[in-house]
């Protein structure tokens, strides 16, 4: 973070010398090493921040699916990967593949047996599993070569998460809260809904950054927040009495002991007592018009479903929310792809499809970037069952899958890259998981390159030394 | 949690789901084929076959027709096709030929749209378009059917010619390698017997790509050769892997660098071996103390590292920090102002390991490493999956509890939980020691699934091992085979779980008790009373599943030990043939022969009173682990723990009798800016307490903390609705009296749904074995803590304590409450801030008794006089301020 215009950019000593607080000597002398936008120790609610150049998007809705969705039967179809079905894989591309489970010295080549269609204007190829997403062809962009680097879900997860196949970094939604802090007054800057990925919170934990960048993970069953009601005899204005108490005494500690921890919490209550009022409203679905539940494919607004995390994931950035992270799962499909395929694009088809035509009824597609997609994606070769009771299946793919994106400045209608003749390896430039992250963070008007952070005495960033932007997801301007 | 595999992941979060799939298939399955099976029954070719599934004569399976084919459908082909082909032979040929659409016809057909014919035979994938006409799509009136042959191809699509070329030339690629291999053959003959295996691989290095032009005497040139080229690769190999490993930490750096001289000095030593053994692997030898200023040892260890990095330690705590620290720590609970009173006015020299000998001493200690324990033994009151049925096996969480309470030998502690029952004469406590392995997720029918975790629970347990990658293939970076790991799988398949009845158990708590649905057969069918689930030997064969898969039964295995250490219990029995037991894996496990659970575990009770481990990766001792921070020092505990016949609480003293622990947690810019992740521990770290343990101290603080140990699971009142997320039904009746306030660890814990003061502040979800839990810090926590009923209770307590306090004055009660809720004197500034809120307070509740009634709560109930009325509530406003402080909730 170099070279930020100053004018806008809050900072420790910032603080420190507004003379907004005390501060003992010691905390001061403690924290003016690290000047960082966004870091203000003492300032109790994150303020936005100025991007490095003008955002496409303002916001990010990560639809994670997790476990891998099979690109081969929904989004990159094979013809000859059908006929040949059955046959071995060719030994050359065996050469360059690594699989996760599969163990055979000749894995067989397993067609799909879906039908695909092209759709819309773009002509984008859309399997029969997915005809919401078909019809919506129009407003996103396809990608087939996605590119990770480790079969291992958790690590696979973790890289595209935090850009590091090991626990302890910062996930991509801290970085951006890190980057642009919160423009949302009522919410936290980073929500996470859904179900727990494999290598759990760390998916969205701060790593190293100051624990206010993480993300806080809504319950999907009941209530998304418990214990949003003050106990009885708490007024308004008695609990804010009290939080300002708390926060005041907080602060004496912090000073004391200059534990960042401390910093966090005072902003947690802080954020505590807007969410107060802002969440019981934001997160109750039932205020929603019945059409728009239907669109989304909800029946019962209480139950937990992809469906409802869809919705509230719209509702959240519409409340300036900067990160939304919906994690769904399972799409790992080693075994009984025939049956779990169908079962998770029943699941998440109608909702993720309802979710870019709402933000675009609604005028938030073009702020809004939406992802959709997963930690790796599935061979084109079978996975025999690894169980007595299950059927066949397909591995982990790492070389090529397929994510798509809306909004948020893409140029919507396009399919960019291609497979080979078998969906097992890119014929054109690949997406790598740190290109992915540099396109991300470039929609949001950060330089992947110039986001950083000094921890142990070296500049982190979330993309490692790596990452190309890829423009041609955006629209020229 | 933080394993390096994926298949401890894939259950957990997604076991839901995952069940809901097997269900249906269990019986289906049992007939369905592949490729070659189908062929082989039809008695066809597979590429006869694969024609039949493009002429749709094998039609109505759902999805990957060519891969799952019924068995029962594919007799009935092939029986239809005896017919056809006996019926009419000419006539017949000829209908066929005109019936058999080549590829290319058929994707042609498709684009032509003939799909509306399809539709009769589209097969079961109904839910995708029931809202739309199928024939129809509205953007480009193209028409969804499934086509189980090939999709259209579209011109961007066209096959490469690579690839093409790629199959034809298959047959001859293998052609070249019959070629090759027979030439091979040929020339090793020729090599004298003894040399053949290094011969081969001679040649295979050399001359696999040019074979065909080699000419000469291969053996001779063999012969003639450098005599040991080999082996001074692989020292290569060796030195360079070990170096990036250690370059890619950067603070490891130094200690990185002593690691490296360590590691080579060794092995030059030991030339002749091929690669030196990883640290984590060698045997423990006690390291010599270095020298120094420091009296304790474990200081000498740190400060020499220190010294070298130039840094100076964090300063000593003060007294009341160090009290209340320790007590967190060891009993997970407040000191109390009077332990903290009287530790501050003991001037005896040893007045500090007096305080850690009394602590040690409490029954409450056993609660708190107990709960440690459970993490790893994955405890749960229910059995996971989608059913989630309750258990009753609390017998076995207080049998952890009282055997650290008895400072049971850590050895002994181990050799009951994994093999009490074949102990000679085994007691009814050494069987419900081994509830250890019956803690496993068990859902009916996947039994294997249970004995696959006990396997992996045992070694991330007892040898820091992620041993889930072998279950399928050899471990990518540990060194335990594929058939290891089925031998120490059979340890555990020739067990059953067994319900032990135990008559003579307090039955006493009653209340909250789970009823069992009433679908669940088994469970309803099972007398009330005390019991618990114990291992039972069962034998029974074991074979290997070939790539993880049990429908694929290889080799039989007995019970063994992995290779990679050199363990000698097998001398030691010196029986021959006997068949390894559970027992013997146990001794095998906490061998003196072992190093690894010693080192585990020593740094895991590290891990606990300094925050993180001096091996990082608390759950990995793997190859690619990095060797520790201070290796010496790992070594040294570890010995030190053998010699004082593993005594935990030996170990926690001796750890908290160090300088090091007293230091202090506060700020020091210098360890800040050189040492961010305090990895040379120049000072202590602040840590959010434990879920369990946040209940707890609130608890203490209000006096309603109930001291009653051990019994069945109870249930503290939890908002409506957490058990809406279940497809089975279960029940929460809060508990009555004294059970309402019982320590967190006693709380029942529903897999799918438990507590939700437990996921909020990162309780493990009792799916695998948890070595270490998160510190999350989010305003989901703010919420409950400032507003869930239970904590608002514990203020409105902790108010009536102070307002009915004999001292008098607003001051004092302040401070008294400093005392109660964090041990020390409070400051100037923390009073005056205190006092405002209370007058403000004070007045701003005078004229609304209403209010104060409700501040109040129940208490109200109990004779409040009118005039102490708003006393008492804005006290409590103050109560539920102080016990919302950052430091209340955090060990310093």
């Amino acid at each position: 973070m170099d070279k930020l215009p100053d004018q806008d950019k809050p900072t420790r000593r910032g603080f420190l010398q507004s003379g907004a607080l005390s501060l003992a000597p010691m905390a001061l002398a403690a924290l003016a090493e690290s000047e960082r936008p966004g870091c203000s120790a003492f300032a109790s609610v994150m303020p936005p921040l100025q991007p490095h150049f003008p955002a496409r998007a303002r916001s990010v809705i990560f639809l994670f699916q997790v476990g891998g969705p099979s690109q081969i039967d929904l989004f990159d179809p094979k013809p000859m990967l059908n006929r040949r079905d059955g046959e071995e894989l060719p030994e050359s591309l065996l050469k360059q593949l690594t699989f996760a489970q599969i163990q055979e010295k000749r894995p067989r080549l397993m067609g799909s047996p879906y039908s695909f269609r092209r759709h819309g204007q773009s002509g984008a190829w859309v399997s029969e599993l997915l005809p919401q997403t078909a019809k919506i062809v129009d407003e996103i962009t396809v990608v087939r070569t996605l590119k990770t680097d480790d079969t291992n879900h958790m690590f696979a997860e973790l890289l595209i998460n935090t850009g590091w196949r090991r626990f302890g970094r910062p996930s991509l939604g801290s970085w951006v809260t890190y980057g642009l802090g919160n423009a949302s007054q009522e919410m936290p800057a980073f929500l996470v809904l859904g179900s727990k990925p494999r290598s759990k919170s760390a998916n969205y934990g701060n790593g190293f950054l100051p624990s206010r960048f993480q993300g806080t993970l809504l319950r999907s069953a009941g209530d998304p927040i418990l214990n949003l009601v003050s106990p009885e005899g708490y007024t308004i204005q008695r609990q804010r009495r009290s939080i300002d108490t708390i926060n005041a005494l907080n602060r004496l500690r912090l000073e004391r002991t200059g534990d960042d921890e401390i910093a966090a919490r005072i902003a947690a209550y802080e954020m505590a007592f807007r969410m107060q009022s802002a969440a019981p409203g934001l997160l109750d679905l039932g205020k929603e018009t019945s059409e728009t539940l239907s669109l989304y494919g909800i029946d019962d607004p209480q139950r937990p479903s992809f469906a409802r995390n869809c919705l509230q994931a719209r509702r959240l950035v519409e409340k300036g929310v900067r990160f939304v992270q919906v994690f769904h799962g399972d799409w790992d499909h080693h075994t009984d792809i025939a049956r779990g395929l169908p079962h998770q694009c029943r699941l998440t088809d109608q909702a993720s499809s309802a979710l870019v035509r709402d933000l675009a009824r609604r005028g938030l597609l073009e702020d809004t970037l939406v992802i959709w997609g997963g930690e790796l994606g599935r061979t084109p070769v079978a996975q025999k069952p690894m169980k007595a009771t299950a059927r066949v299946g397909r591995d982990h793919q790492i070389e090529a899958f397929t994510m798509w994106f809306a909004g948020g400045g893409t140029r919507a209608g396009q399919v960019i890259g291609s497979t080979n003749d078998l969906g097992c390896l890119p014929t054109s430039d690949s997406w790598h998981i740190y290109d992915l992250q540099a396109t991300i963070l470039h929609a949001l008007g950060l330089d992947h390159e110039r986001l950083t952070y000094r921890y142990e005495g070296r500049d982190f960033r979330l993309t490692d030394l790596y990452g190309e932007i890829k423009t041609e997801l955006f629209e020229r301007r | 949690m933080k394993g390096t595999c994926q298949h401890p992941g894939r259950r957990g979060a997604f076991a839901v789901h995952k069940k809901r799939v097997a269900v249906h298939t269990v019986t289906e399955d049992l007939q369905s084929l592949n490729y070659e099976q189908a062929a082989a029954r039809m008695g066809v070719s597979e590429d006869r076959l694969r024609e039949l599934r493009r002429e749709r004569r094998i039609r109505d399976y759902p999805g990957y027709a060519g891969w799952t084919f019924r068995a029962e459908e594919i007799d009935a082909l092939a029986a239809e096709l005896a017919q056809e082909q006996a019926a009419v032979s000419e006539e017949a040929a000829a209908t066929e030929a005109a019936d058999v659409q080549t590829p290319e016809e058929d994707q042609e057909s498709d684009a032509g749209g003939l799909a509306v014919d399809r539709q009769q035979q589209v097969p079961d994938v109904p839910d995708l378009q029931n809202e739309e006409p199928r024939t129809v799509d509205d953007i480009g009136n193209l028409v969804f059917s499934v086509d189980t042959a090939s999709p259209p191809v579209s011109e961007s699509e066209r096959s490469s010619p690579a690839i093409v070329e790629e199959f034809i030339s298959k047959d001859q690629q293998k052609q070249e390698k019959r070629e090759w291999k027979e030439w091979r053959r040929k020339w090793v003959k020729r090599c004298p017997v003894e040399r053949r295996g290094q011969f081969g691989q001679y040649i295979n290095r050399n001359f696999r790509q040019n074979y065909r032009t080699i000419s000469g005497d291969l053996v001779k040139l063999f012969e003639s050769r450098d005599p040991h080229p080999s082996q001074k690769q692989k020292h290569q190999r060796v030195r360079s892997e070990s170096g990036t490993g250690c370059a890619g930490v950067v603070l490891f750096l130094l200690i990185g660098l002593a690691g490296l001289v360590l590691l080579f000095g060794s092995q030059s030593a030991r030339a002749a071996e091929p690669s030196p053994p990883h640290w984590a692997f060698r045997p423990i030898h006690r390291p010599v103390v270095p020298p120094g200023s420091a009296v304790h040892p474990v200081d000498r260890f740190l400060d020499q590292e220190l010294q070298e990095a130039g840094l100076v330690a964090a300063p000593p705590a003060p007294r009341s920090t160090l009290v209340r620290r320790l007590s967190l720590d060891v009993l997970g609970l407040l000191p109390g102002p009077e332990r903290v009173k009287r530790f501050q006015k003991d001037e005896r020299p040893d007045a500090w390991e007096r305080l850690v000998d009394e602590l040690l001493a409490s029954p409450h200690f056993g609660e708190r490493f107990g709960r440690h324990w459970l993490d790893l033994a994955r405890y749960a009151d229910s059995s996971g999956y989608e059913s989630d049925s309750p258990r009753q096996i609390w017998p076995y969480r207080d049998w952890v509890i009282n055997a650290l309470n008895d400072d049971m030998p850590f050895d002994r502690f181990v050799t009951e939980q994994l093999a009490g029952d074949l102990l000679p004469d085994a007691t009814v406590s050494q069987k419900i020691a081994t509830g250890f392995h019956c803690n496993a997720m068990l859902d009916g029918g996947v039994r294997w699934e249970a004995v696959i975790d006990r396997v992996q629970t045992t070694g991330a347990v007892f040898l820091g091992l992620t041993l889930g990658c072998a279950q399928c293939h050899a471990h990518k970076t540990d060194p335990v085979s594929h058939r290891e790991f089925y031998e120490l799988y059979a340890f555990f398949n020739e067990s059953t779980v067994d319900r032990l009845s135990l008559p003579g158990f307090d039955a006493g708590y009653r209340d909250g008790t789970i009823k069992a649905p009433e679908t669940d057969k088994k469970s309803a069918t099972e007398p009330e009373g005390p019991a618990t689930l114990v291992l039972r030997a069962a034998p029974q064969p074991t074979h290997v599943f070939q790539q993880g898969d049990p429908r694929q039964p290889g080799d039989k295995v007995e019970p063994g030990f992995p290779s990679f250490l050199s363990v000698g219990i097998k001398q030691h029995d010196g029986s021959g043939a006997r068949r390894l037991s559970r027992l013997d894996l146990a001794r095998w496990v906490i061998s003196d022969d072992n190093p690894l659970p010693d080192r585990v575990t020593v740094n895991r009770i590290w891990q606990r009173l300094f925050g993180t481990g001096l091996v990082e990766t608390e759950n990995d001792f793997g190859v690619q682990t990095p060797p520790p921070t201070h290796p010496g020092l790992l070594d040294f505990l570890a010995i030190e723990f053998r010699r004082g016949d593993r005594s935990l609480k030996r170990l926690i003293r001796l750890l908290v009798t160090s300088a090091a622990y007293r230091r202090s947690s506060e700020h020091v810019p210098e360890l800040q800016r050189r040492d961010p992740r305090n990895r040379l521990v120049g000072r202590q770290r602040r840590l959010r307490l434990e879920a369990e343990i946040v209940r707890d101290v609130w608890l203490s603080a209000a006096g309603l903390l109930s001291s009653r140990m051990n019994g069945p699971s109870v249930f503290p009142r939890q908002p409506a609705g957490i058990l809406d997320a279940r497809a089975t039904p279960a029940k929460w009746t809060a508990s009555t009296g004294e059970n309402l306030y019982r320590r967190g660890l006693y709380t029942w814990t529903w897999r799918l749904t438990p507590h939700p003061l437990l996921p909020l502040f990162d309780a493990p979800d009792g799916v695998t074995a948890c070595t270490c839990r998160d510190r999350s810090n989010v305003p989901v926590q703010a919420l409950t803590l400032l507003n869930d009923p239970a904590f608002v209770e514990c203020s409105q307590a902790l108010a009536m304590r102070l307002a009915t306090s004999p001292v008098a004055g607003d001051v004092e009660r302040i401070r008294q409450a400093y005392q109660t809720c964090f041990s020390r004197e409070a400051s100037v500034e923390e009073v005056r801030l205190v006092r405002v809120l209370l007058d403000n307070q004070r007045r701003s509740l005078e004229t609304q008794i209403d209010e104060c009634r409700q501040l109040v709560g129940r208490l109200a109930s109990s004779p409040v006089r009118p005039d102490t009325l708003v006393d008492l509530a804005a006290w409590v406003v103050v109560a539920r301020v102080l016990m919302n402080l950052d430091e209340f909730i955090t060990r310093e």
